[in-house]
C-alpha cells in the first residue's frame, strides 16, 4: 500500500483523535524511514499554523532539529501564506495529499518569491515513499533522504524526487568508480535541492568514498571541504556511511591499520561492524585481554567498539579487547584462576597445542612442551601431571598462522612472543574460545560471521582483475 | 457586476485560510480541519431532507473547519466554523441561516460531541437584528423560514426547541477586520515564542 493511501485511509478513520493518530503514525514511520538516525517527536498537534506536528533530532547532532509540518490544504495559497510565517524557520511542509499542479509555477514559484535562499521544503506523500522505496546499497541510497530531512529545500514532488534519487545514485555510483563526469553532472541536482551545509555534506561523501576505493584524490571532479581521507574523513564513513556492503569497507579497510581505527576518535561508529567484520584478516594485534562482564540489559548480541585503548568485541558476558600492543590496553586483567585439568581438556577438545603449563599443589610450575603438537586430550604425559590433586592449568601455548600464541588462563591474556601479530579473525577464532567458554550461540556466530564475510572479500586476485571489465567479457 | 462563483470560491478559500490562521494565532483554538475534501466525514454533513441512500452533492453540507479550544475552561472543546471573508454583508443573511440549519442538523445528530459554531467574517451584516442572532428565536425563525433550511435542518421532522436553544447557546459570531489580523496578531520571533510555549502546554498535558 502507498504511503498516500495509507494517509488517506487514516484520515478516513471516524474519530477526530484516532485519526489524526493513525495518519501522524504512518508519516512518523515514514519520516523515520528517510533516515533511521533520527528521532521523530510528535508534538501532539495537527496541521496547526505555526506549531509544527513533528519536531525532528538527531541525537548525535544536538545543534540540529527540523519542524514537521502536516498539511491538508495542499493548494498553493495556503502554502505560499505558509512560507510567509514559516520560512524562517527552514522547516519541512508535508501535505497529506498531492501539492496542487494546477497553476504554472504554483508553489515553485511562491518559494522562490519568498525567498531566494529558502531552506524550506515543501514536498507530498509519492515523493517521500520515492527516496524510502530503495534499499540500503554499496550506491548509497540512504544518504540523500537523510540529508533531505536535515536540509532539503525547494518544492519536490513525485517527478523531482525520482530525478534525485537518480542523480544521487549516479554521483556515488561514479565516485566508486572513478568517473568525473557522472560525479560532475550529478552534483548541480543534487545542490539545488539542499541547503550548504547539506550539500557539502553529500560531496564529502563522495569525494572520501573516490579515495577510500582507490581513486586519484586529485582527479574528483568537484572542490569539497576536505583536506581527503584524514582522520575525519574516516569518522565521517565509519560513523555515517549508510552501506554495509563487504566489498565497500573492504575497499577502505585498505587505508586503515588497527594503530589508526584506534586513533580516529570513534567510539561505537554505526559502521564499526561491518568494516571489522570485512578487514577481520588484516586488522593487527599483538594481544587479545578478555574481561568478564555482565549481560547487558538489552540483550542486544554482540557489539564493537574502540575503547580502553583497543578494539572491543562485547559478548553476552565478555568483553574481548585486542590492541596492537599489550601496553596500549588501559585497563587491569581479571584475576582469574588457571583452568582445572577436566576443565581444560574441554576447552582444548578441538585444539592441538604446543606448550601447556601446569602449576602443581606444590606451586611447582612445570611446562610441558613438544617438538610437534600434541592433543591434550590423549597425550599420556600430560594427564600423569595434570590429574594430580591440586594442581591447575595455567596457560597454553597454540600455533596460530605459523606463530605460537600463548593463552594465559589466570589473567586471560593471549600473546605471542615478542613482536609477532595476529589478525583479529584469528585471535577471536583460536584465543578467544581458549580464555573465554562462549555460551551463547550469538556470540559464535559473531565470529562465524567473520570468517564468513573475510572469505567472501578477500578472493585471491585473478590475472584479469585489472582489466576493463568490457574486456574481459571478449 | 456581481462576482463570478469561482471568485466566491478564491474568496471563501482566502476567508477560511485566513480564519485558520487568526484562530490559531489567539492561542485558544487548534484548527485541525481544514480541507472538507479530505478526512470527509470530520466536516461534511448530509442534510436531514437527503435520502439515506443518496449520493448526490447537493444533499451534504460542509463546514470550512473545525478543531479543537485550548486553555482555559473551554479546553477540549469542540468548534466546527465557517467563514465569510466579504467586503460587505452581501448575502450574509441568508447564509448565516442556512449557517444555523446545519448547526442544528449537527446538534440534533451529534450534539454531545460538537460544542461551538463559529460564524467567522469580516463584514456585519444582518445589523438591524444583531442582537438577536444568538437568540433561539432567531434560530427557530431561520430554520422554519425557508424550504432550504428546512430540508438541512429538520427534513421530515418537527423542530425542537430543545435543539434549537441548544445551538443558540452554541453559536460564537466573530466579526475580524483586515487591520486586526496585520496590527493585533503575533508575527515573527513572537509566533516563535508562543509555539515554545504551546509545544510545553500540550506536553505539560
Amino acid at each position: 500500500m502507498s504511503l498516500q493511501t495509507e494517509i488517506l485511509d487514516g484520515l478516513e478513520v471516524r474519530g477526530w483523535d484516532d485519526s489524526i493518530a493513525a495518519v501522524k503514525h504512518v508519516v512518523a514511520n515514514a519520516l523515520h524511514r528517510l533516515d533511521r538516525s533520527a528521532e521523530v517527536k510528535d508534538t501532539g498537534y495537527f496541521n496547526h499554523s505555526f506549531v509544527p506536528d513533528f519536531v525532528v533530532t538527531w541525537p548525535r547532532e544536538q545543534d540540529r532539529t527540523r519542524d514537521v509540518f502536516l498539511r491538508l490544504d495542499t493548494s498553493t495559497a495556503f502554502l505560499s501564506g505558509d512560507l510567509r510565517y514559516l520560512a524562517d524557520t527552514r522547516p519541512l511542509l508535508l501535505g497529506l495529499g498531492a501539492l496542487d499542479a494546477s497553476d504554472g509555477d504554483g508553489v515553485e514559484g511562491s518559494i522562490g518569491a519568498a525567498s531566494s535562499d529558502t531552506r524550506v521544503m515543501v514536498t507530498e506523500p509519492a515523493a517521500v515513499e520515492r527516496f524510502t522505496e530503495s534499499p540500503p546499497s554499496a550506491n548509497f541510497t540512504q544518504v540523500l533522504p537523510a540529508a533531505l530531512l536535515k536540509g532539503g529545500r525547494g518544492v519536490i514532488r513525485e517527478a523531482t524526487a525520482g530525478g534525485l534519487a537518480a542523480a544521487s545514485e549516479g554521483f556515488f555510483s561514479g565516485a566508486r568508480t572513478h568517473e568525473p563526469l557522472i560525479v560532475q553532472e550529478a552534483v548541480p541536482i543534487l545542490s539545488d535541492h539542499l541547503d550548504q551545509r547539506q550539500s557539502d555534506r553529500l560531496l564529502n561523501f563522495g569525494r572520501i568514498v573516490w579515495e577510500a576505493t582507490g581513486g586519484d584524490p586529485t582527479a574528483f571532479p568537484v572542490p569539497t571541504d576536505l583536506g581527503g581521507v584524514d582522520d575525519a574523513g574516516l569518522r565521517f564513513l565509519l560513523d555515517e556511511a549508510p552501506s554495509d556492503d563487504p566489498g565497500f569497507w573492504r575497499s577502505v579497510g585498505r587505508l586503515i591499520t588497527l594503530e589508526r581505527l584506534l586513533s580516529i576518535g570513534i567510539r561505537e561508529a554505526s559502521n564499526l561492524a561491518p568494516f571489522v567484520r570485512a578487514n577481520a584478516d588484516r586488522l593487527y594485534a599483538r594481544a587479545l585481554l578478555v574481561k568478564a562482564s555482565q549481560r547487558s540489559l538489552d540483550d542486544s548480541g554482540p557489539s564493537w567498539a574502540i575503547e580502553s585503548g583497543g578494539l572491543v568485541l562485547r559478548g553476552s558476558d565478555f568483553i574481548a579487547y585486542m590492541a596492537p600492543r599489550r601496553d596500549d590496553l588501559a585497563m587491569k586483567p581479571d584475576e582469574a584462576r588457571g583452568l582445572d585439568f577436566e576443565a581444560f581438556r574441554h576447552r582444548t577438545s578441538h585444539e592441538q597445542v604446543e606448550t601447556v603449563t601446569i602449576v602443581a599443589g606444590d606451586a611447582k610450575t612445570v611446562t610441558i612442551r613438544s617438538e610437534t603438537m600434541f592433543d591434550p586430550a590423549t597425550d599420556v604425559v600430560l594427564a600423569s601431571v595434570g590429574e594430580l590433586p591440586g594442581t591447575v592449568i595455567e596457560r597454553v601455548g597454540l600455533i596460530v598462522a605459523g606463530k605460537h600464541l600463548e593463552c594465559d588462563f589466570a589473567s586471560r591474556v593471549a600473546s605471542g612472543h615478542t613482536n609477532a601479530v595476529f589478525d583479529v579473525e584469528a585471535l577471536l577464532e583460536r584465543g578467544l574460545p581458549m580464555l573465554w567458554p562462549l555460551s551463547d550461540d550469538r556470540d559464535r556466530a559473531e565470529i562465524q560471521e567473520l570468517r564468513r564475510v573475510v572469505a567472501s572479500v578477500s578472493l585471491p586476485p585473478s590475472l584479469f582483475d585489472d582489466l576493463d571489465p568490457s574486456i574481459q567479457g571478449q | 457586476m456581481p462576482p463570478t462563483g469561482e471568485q466566491i470560491q478564491q474568496l471563501g478559500e482566502q476567508g477560511s485560510q485566513r480564519a485558520k490562521r487568526w484562530l490559531e494565532s489567539t492561542c485558544r483554538a487548534e484548527v485541525k480541519w481544514n480541507n472538507p475534501s479530505v478526512g470527509i466525514e470530520k466536516l461534511q454533513f448530509r442534510k436531514a431532507g437527503a435520502p439515506a441512500d443518496s449520493d448526490a452533492q447537493g444533499d451534504f453540507f460542509s463546514f470550512d473547519l473545525g478543531g479543537t479550544m485550548l486553555g482555559g475552561g473551554a479546553d477540549g472543546e469542540v468548534f466546527l466554523a465557517e467563514s465569510k471573508k466579504y467586503a460587505t454583508a452581501a448575502d450574509q443573511g441568508t447564509e448565516y441561516r442556512k449557517f444555523l440549519a446545519k448547526c442544528y442538523r449537527v446538534t440534533a445528530e451529534q450534539g454531545a460531541f460538537y460544542d461551538n459554531f463559529l460564524w467567522i467574517t469580516w463584514a456585519p451584516f444582518l445589523v438591524n437584528t444583531w442582537d438577536e442572532l444568538l437568540t433561539p428565536t432567531f434560530v427557530e425563525s431561520a430554520i422554519v423560514g425557508s424550504d432550504a433550511c428546512k430540508y438541512i435542518a429538520l427534513g421530515d421532522a418537527p423542530y425542537d426547541p430543545v435543539v434549537g436553544t441548544g445551538v443558540a447557546s452554541k453559536v460564537l459570531v466573530v466579526v475580524l477586520a483586515d487591520g486586526q489580523e496585520v496590527v493585533l496578531a503575533l508575527h515573527g520571533d513572537e509566533l516563535m515564542h508562543v509555539r515554545k510555549a504551546l509545544l510545553e502546554f500540550r506536553t505539560a498535558s
